[in-house]
Order: C-alpha cells, then structure tokens, then sequence
C-alpha cells in the first residue's frame, strides 16, 4: 500500500468538492434562491388591507404591469445607452493603462481611479446635484456664452451620474483583458505593416472583447436595479423600475405588485443577457472566458 | 419671475401633493374619495410639463437658482428665507397641511428610562428654544416662547396669523396608508 499514497481517490475528490462548494452553496440557497421563491410566490398573492402580503392565487399583479410601462421604457432605454457611454468613456482610459502608461505611473493612476471609490456612493452622486445644477456647469457654460442649458433633473444628467458611477466596474475587466495581451501581436501586426487603426480594430479590439462583454454585463445588470441615480439625479421624472419598486414597498405597501414587478424584471434580464451572450459569441466557442 | 413654468417643485410625497391638487378643488386634504382623486389625479397630470421636479428634497434647487417655487414645510422656509430673504413662505388660501412632530417610545423598549431622560432633556425650555432657532419649526410649547427674541416670535413664518391656519388640515392615518393615493403618486411620476 505505498504506491497511492500521494493521488487523492475519487470519494476524496467528491468531498473536497462538496466542502469547497458548501459555503457560497449555502449562502446563495438561503440569500438567494429561497427569497427569490418567496418572491414569486407573493407576485400571486393581493395586497393585505394595511398593505403587505394576504394569500391568494391571482394573476392580477401581472395584469397591472402595463401601469408601469413608462418605468421599464425608461430603464431599458437608459441603461444600454449608460452602458455604451460607460464603455466609450473606460476603454480609451483601460487602453492607456494597460498599454501606453509608463510601467511606473501604472499603479499610481489605478489608486486615482479607485480613491473616489472610498467616498459614499449617495454623497458622491448627492455632489452632482451641485456641479449640474444652475449655480455649477450651467453657470460656467454661461459665462462662456452657452445660455440657459439645463442639466439637473434630466436624463442627461442620470447618464452623466451613471458613467460616473460605474466607471471603475466597465474599467477594470477591460483594463484586465488589455494588460494580459501579448504586446508582442501588437509588434507583429506592426511590422507586417498595418497601420495603428487597423492593428487596434483587428488585434486589439477582438482579443480584448471578454473583457469588454464582462464589463458591459456587470454594467448593464447593476443599471436595471438602478434606483439612486435616477432618484437623485433624475427628479422624479426619470422614473426606473428601481424606483417603481421602492415606490411600491415602501410608500404603497403593495408587496405582491411589487414582487411582480421584480419578477418581471429578473425575466426581461434573463431574456436580455443570454440574447447578448448569445450574438456576442463566436462561432464553436465553448469556453466562456471572463477576461 | 412671475412664469413658474419648469421652475416649480413638488413633492414626492402623496399627502401633499396630492392633498394640494385636491385643495385646488375645494375638496379635503385628507379625501379618498375615488372620484376626488381622479380629479386631483388629471391636475396633475395636466400640471406635469410645469413641474421642475418631484422631489422632497427642494432645498439645493431653490438654492441654487434652478426652482422659484415649492411646497415647503415650515422649518425649510424658515432656513431659506434665512439665507436667501428674496425667498417667502405663503400659506394658500385654499388651506393645506399642518402637522405636528412628536417623541415615541415603543412599548417593549427595554430602556424606557433613558428614552424619557432623553425626552426630557429635548423638552426642556431651554433646550427647545434652541433647537427651534436652529432649524426653524415652530415648537408647541409655551414655555419655550418666553425664551424667544422678538425676532422669532414676530417672523410670520413660524408664526402666521391664527386665521391663515383654520383652513389647515391634520393628515388623517387613513390617508397616509391609502393605496389608491400611493398609486396615484406613482402614475403621476410615470406620465
């Protein structure tokens, strides 16, 4: 018996397995698939009397969702046109980053992207209320001969919030990707003479694309939830589903519309994601690469 | 400055937003009547493409310029016309809210001593008159009147004439749990 002493058996490996995987298994049973149960179970259910959630099995709540229509045109229009103007705004920055930035100042500008970061998200978005309303930029563009621009209070602004939020998370799966691309292609496709537009659409982009498709996903799951942004930046006349749903549980006390609501959402989400995964992989691609 | 178009604020509340439009009618602030409310709910709907913002946080955009007009509770008033004196409060003729704070202690708190300490402390006279100087609302509490300059106990804000405040209504608890105005608010907030 001194030939299998350093080779786990199977029945090992299952169990380190089952050790490895019970933790997060737990966690995501009860925090996750157990509330998203109740959820669904009281999407069915009417609003008790004194608000809440009373029993019943009813379709009703789904047949009031066109009452929140104005809510879901707004989130799935704002947050694929957030997501895009986050990406257009990350990938020049994670491209200098990773590729142009002195090996020196790398680490130093990566902490002045996350500093920010340490500060309360409320108060850093609360601050944009200021620098948009009509004693901050309107006023600078003003005196520069740009009249009477308004930017509080209006999807302009939960853009600029959004982007401004949500830097760092498009950033950094980018910057990943970017920084694990053998520089030596780039130096290949040089010298085989295709310029630097051309090198960066047909060696750069495309291996850089897990980056960008996990950046895009974490980015446009977070902004269907959004509620802060458009709440503080919006008005109230950027109403969100986030908002939708706050409105419901909080201030109507309609437990089952509001699951309902939530139901939806996690669907159109489900729907949404798979189609884009689906159109953005290549053909025979089974390994799904996240960076 | 007389055009509010754009520039008015109003809450994100359905008691006095609502109880507001409903005002405009002659109705009671605390209606929930359905048919009350449809009208109520047409105002403001019909109001919408003049409104600046729903929010109940006016304070930064009267500030900075961006509103001229607002529903406002007494003590933001107070602060405003403090540090911007172009800004005043008027009570609507129609009527609207009054309302009052007060202190709770739940019935199963397990300190209830320190809660009434703290009470107390807060309710004292003196400690009140300052607490009103500070942030503006009127107190309840005669004894804190006496310990008031003058030029707080003649500022109309905090204390406007007495017939102003008989077309002033209590928010009812049936009012502030009403579904129908919750619902109500939130289609406003979608149009």
């Amino acid at each position: 018996m001194t030939t299998a002493m350093t080779t786990k058996g199977p029945r090992e490996k299952a169990w380190t397995t089952v050790l490895l995987l019970a933790p997060s298994g737990l966690w995501f049973f009860f925090l996750l698939v157990l509330p998203l149960v109740v959820v669904v179970v009281f999407s069915f259910g009417e609003r008790a009397p004194a608000g809440g959630y009373a029993p019943a099995f009813s379709l009703a709540q789904y047949a009031n969702l066109p009452a929140r229509l104005t809510a879901f045109r707004n989130t799935m229009t704002l947050a694929p046109l957030g997501t895009l103007a986050c990406l257009l705004a990350a990938y020049p920055l994670a491209y200098y980053l990773a590729i142009k930035a002195p090996r020196r100042l790398k680490l130093f500008l990566l902490v002045l992207v996350i500093v920010p970061f340490w500060t309360s998200f409320l108060i850093r978005t609360y601050a944009w209320i200021f620098i948009l309303g009509g004693r901050g930029l309107p006023a600078l563009l003003a005196w520069m001969g740009w009249e009477d621009v308004r930017l509080i209070y209006t999807p302009t602004a939960v853009l600029i919030g959004i982007v401004y939020g949500y830097l760092p998370l498009m950033l950094f799966p980018i910057y990943v990707s970017l920084e694990r691309l053998d520089k030596s292609l780039i130096e290949a496709s040089n010298d085989l003479g295709a310029n630097p537009i051309r090198t960066f659409l047909q060696v750069t982009l495309p291996l850089s694309a897990p980056g960008v498709i996990t950046g895009c996903m974490l980015v446009f799951i977070l902004l269907m939830g959004e509620y802060l942004i458009p709440a503080l930046l919006g008005g109230g006349k950027v109403f969100f589903v986030g908002n939708a749903l706050v409105d419901l549980f909080l201030q109507s006390r309609n437990w089952p519309f509001g699951s309902a609501l939530a139901v939806t959402l996690v669907a159109v989400m489900l729907v949404t994601v798979s189609l884009y995964l689906r159109l953005t992989r290549a053909k025979g691609e089974r390994d799904v690469s996240l960076l | 400055m007389t055009d509010y178009s754009d520039r008015t604020i109003v809450h994100d509340y359905q008691l006095t937003t609502i109880g507001n439009a409903l005002k405009y009618f002659g109705y009671s602030f605390n209606s929930i009547d359905p048919g009350e409310l449809a009208q109520a709910e047409e105002l403001l709907i019909r109001a919408k493409p003049h409104i600046f913002a729903i929010t109940s946080d006016y304070q930064p955009p009267m500030r900075n310029g961006d509103a001229w007009l607002s529903i406002a509770w007494t003590g933001d008033a107070t602060q405003l016309h403090r540090d911007m004196p172009e800004i005043i409060y008027v009570l609507g003729r129609e009527g609207g809210e009054i309302w009052t704070d007060f202190y709770a202690v739940p019935k199963d708190a397990p300190h209830r001593e320190a809660a009434y300490l703290f009470i107390d402390f807060l309710q004292d006279p003196y400690v009140n008159a300052r607490e009103v100087q500070a942030h503006g609302y009127p107190p309840t509490d005669r004894r804190v009147d006496a310990l008031m300059p003058d030029s707080v106990l003649n500022d109309p804000i905090l204390y406007p004439a007495a017939e102003l405040l008989n077309a002033l209504e209590f928010g009812a608890a049936a009012t502030l749990t009403n579904p129908l105005r919750a619902e109500i608010l939130a289609r406003f907030k979608s149009a």
